[in-house]
């Protein structure tokens, strides 16, 4: 062969993803309307929760151990931080598959996974610099909401919130393979939300639960993504306790990255390119 | 070695079969039912660098599943397919750097941002040192008169503009292999014409070895030496144009325009000749002569015509490469 070919390397191979992200940045910019919506929606859901726990608050002052102030925090800071780990992988991989536009993915030397990884902290990014800071802003002025429990506790469940971000990416990617399977998953894509939302804490803390359902969900990926940065943002975490919980974060993005490349092979063998 | 090598390759398509109403999707929800098309059936070619090869056939054919599959996005049921000593499929990820695919239906570039930057996305991408884009997308720009379309969103091209972009994508990481599957769907003859003479040139000049799939007949007498013609899944011709005409028995005629009327029951009479001629008058002063390209040469019909009566004007029809297509999806050999 007369062509020469360029070989990989590590840097480059960054840049390649980096890219993806830009994009993704890009795209959120064009969508305006649903940005201001976004920002709305997010505000009524910790107004209604304030609400809510004020009323229940009303008889005892504290409730499984959480007082009025610290639910009010668990709760507007547990959607602050859902604003910034969100993202729709799996809606835009399900797109891509009905379409077949997933073929144009294909014949580019590019890493499935990893591109909607970078899709995924592309639109992270967008919201950490234009969505979450109003959403701060108006919440922590409306509300009682307290600071982290310490620089050390901020620091780590700021670190903490990054890996939420890749666990939600993981099961998000692996969740919207089934489209391949399954042409119209918006029904699993649906219940999906709704048990990523109860079962990571983000409803109620987890420890309001029974025990059994505690021990049940300590087993699963979700409570890593809103229920353990927010035990640490509260400073309910400490020494150990805090170490085992990035420890176990660690653990979740690995598996839950390992289970999506599992699933990528048995699709690769499903997926029929529609169209053409 | 060849190129590309494809044997005994197959896919079959499983199509769930619905049932209807209520009960049918009951019935659906416990036991399904398959029905199984095989839309590429055993076919095997092989394509050695350098060729540029049009690969035709009626509406599901089996082109694009066959194309799907040489571009390792779609998995083969069976069969046999290297590509430049790799597997397609299996080595998907060294695969792509090699090859260029454009699917005329749809486009590899970002949709809603300028021409120029999806090509510095795809430099990115494919890795490709700048000094080597640079001289490789001006050569193109210049060739496919992109200069005008290089800062617009891909949303806001024609369809022809969006294409010509296309191809430039497909080509900026020099690829060995160009796949095209329906490049000219829906463009006028001035843009197909364009893209015709590109590809003949970097064909030419780059040696890049092309598959193509079209309906439009003309591109393929006008590009290709070469033509594969599936149907249902099977070849049913693989070679050269000049050779598929050869290959088939058919009509081809002679008019004549003659100076002076002419008696046609007379001139039948004398003029006799073997196999299969028929004559027809057309008006007072022209005659045509029907025959087929088994039984005679036009030269041995002429020189009896002359020698009859004096002529002005001769016009030989030969077969369209439609015609002759259009026979063998239809199955007729006669
Ligand atoms: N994803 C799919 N699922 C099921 N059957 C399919 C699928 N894609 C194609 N087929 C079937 O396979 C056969 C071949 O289709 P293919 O798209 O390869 O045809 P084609 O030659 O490209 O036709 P056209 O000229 O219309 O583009 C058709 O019968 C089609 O119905
Ligand atoms: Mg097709």
């Amino acid at each position: 062969m007369s062509t020469r070919r360029f070989p990989d390397s590590v840097i480059d191979g960054f840049i390649k993803y980096n890219e993806y992200m830009r994009i993704s940045f890009h795209k959120m910019l064009a969508y305006r309307v649903s940005y201001l919506i976004g920002v709305i929606t997010y505000i009524i859901h910790v107004s209604v929760y304030y609400f809510l726990y004020k009323a229940l608050y009303h008889q005892s002052h504290t409730i499984n151990g959480y007082d009025l102030q610290q639910m009010v925090t668990y709760v507007a800071i547990g959607w602050i931080s859902k604003s910034f780990y969100l993202n729709y992988i799996d809606r835009e991989l399900t797109e891509e598959v009905k379409s077949g536009h997933v073929a144009m993915d294909l014949i580019k030397p590019i890493d499935f996974q990893l591109m909607c990884f970078a899709r995924g902290l592309g639109q992270s990014l967008f919201r950490i610099v234009l969505f979450t800071p109003p959403i701060i802003i108006v919440t922590t002025c409306m509300f009682p909401i307290s600071g982290p429990a310490s620089p050390v506790h901020m620091f780590f469940f700021i670190l903490s919130t990054f890996l939420s971000v890749l666990i939600y990416s993981g099961i998000n990617y692996t969740i919207g393979l089934l489209s391949i399977f399954f042409l119209s998953i918006s029904g699993i894509l649906y219940s999906k939300n709704m048990i990523i939302e109860l079962l990571s804490g983000l409803l109620i803390p987890l420890d309001w639960f029974p025990l059994w359902f505690q021990k049940f969900s300590a087993f699963l990926p979700f409570q890593a993504i809103a229920f353990l940065p927010l035990k640490i943002y509260l400073g309910r975490l400490d020494g150990s306790g805090l170490v085992y919980a990035i420890s176990l974060q660690f653990l979740w993005v690995i598996i839950t990255m390992l289970i999506g490349r599992l699933v990528w092979k048995i699709c690769q063998r499903q997926i029929l390119i529609q169209g053409g | 070695m060849a190129l590309i090598e494809v044997e005994k390759l197959n896919k079959v398509y499983k199509n769930f079969k619905r049932k209807e109403g209520l009960k049918g999707a009951l019935v659906n929800m416990i036991y399904r039912e398959y029905d199984e098309i095989r839309a590429v059936d055993d076919i095997s070619f092989s394509i050695n660098s350098g060729e540029l090869v049009g690969y035709i056939g009626p509406n599901g054919a089996g082109k694009s599943t066959t194309i799907k599959m040489l571009t390792g996005i779609l998995i083969p049921t069976s069969g046999r397919l290297v590509v430049n000593n790799l597997i397609p499929y299996k080595q998907r990820y060294e695969y792509t750097k090699q090859i260029g695919v454009v699917f005329g239906q749809r486009t590899q570039l970002w949709w809603d941002i300028p021409v120029i930057e999806s090509f510095k996305l795809l430099r990115k991408i494919y890795q490709i040192p700048k000094d080597h884009y640079e001289s490789r997308l001006s050569k193109f720009k210049n060739l496919l008169d992109l200069k005008p379309l290089l800062n617009i969103p891909v949303r806001k091209l024609s369809l022809g503009q969006r294409m010509r972009c296309d191809l430039v994508a497909s080509l900026l990481h020099n690829p060995d292999v160009l796949f095209l599957d329906e490049p000219t769907i829906g463009l006028d003859i001035i843009g197909k014409l364009s893209i015709r003479q590109f590809l003949e040139k970097i064909n030419n000049e780059l040696g890049i070895t092309i598959i193509l799939t079209t309906h439009d007949l003309k591109e393929i007498e006008a590009l290709c030496k070469r033509l594969i013609t599936i149907d249902h899944g099977k070849i049913l011709y693989d070679g050269d144009i000049d050779g598929l005409r050869s290959c088939y028995t058919l009509n081809r005629s002679i008019t004549f325009q003659l100076i002076k009327n002419f008696d046609f029951d007379n001139l039948e009479q004398k003029l006799k000749f073997d196999g299969n001629v028929t004559l027809e008058r057309l008006d007072q002063l022209r005659l045509k002569i029907n025959f087929s390209n088994e039984s005679l040469n036009p030269a041995k019909i002429i020189e009896n015509v002359i020698k009859e009566v004096e002529v002005h004007d001769i016009a030989i029809e030969e077969p369209s490469i439609e015609e002759i297509v259009g026979r063998i999806y239809s199955g007729k050999k006669n």
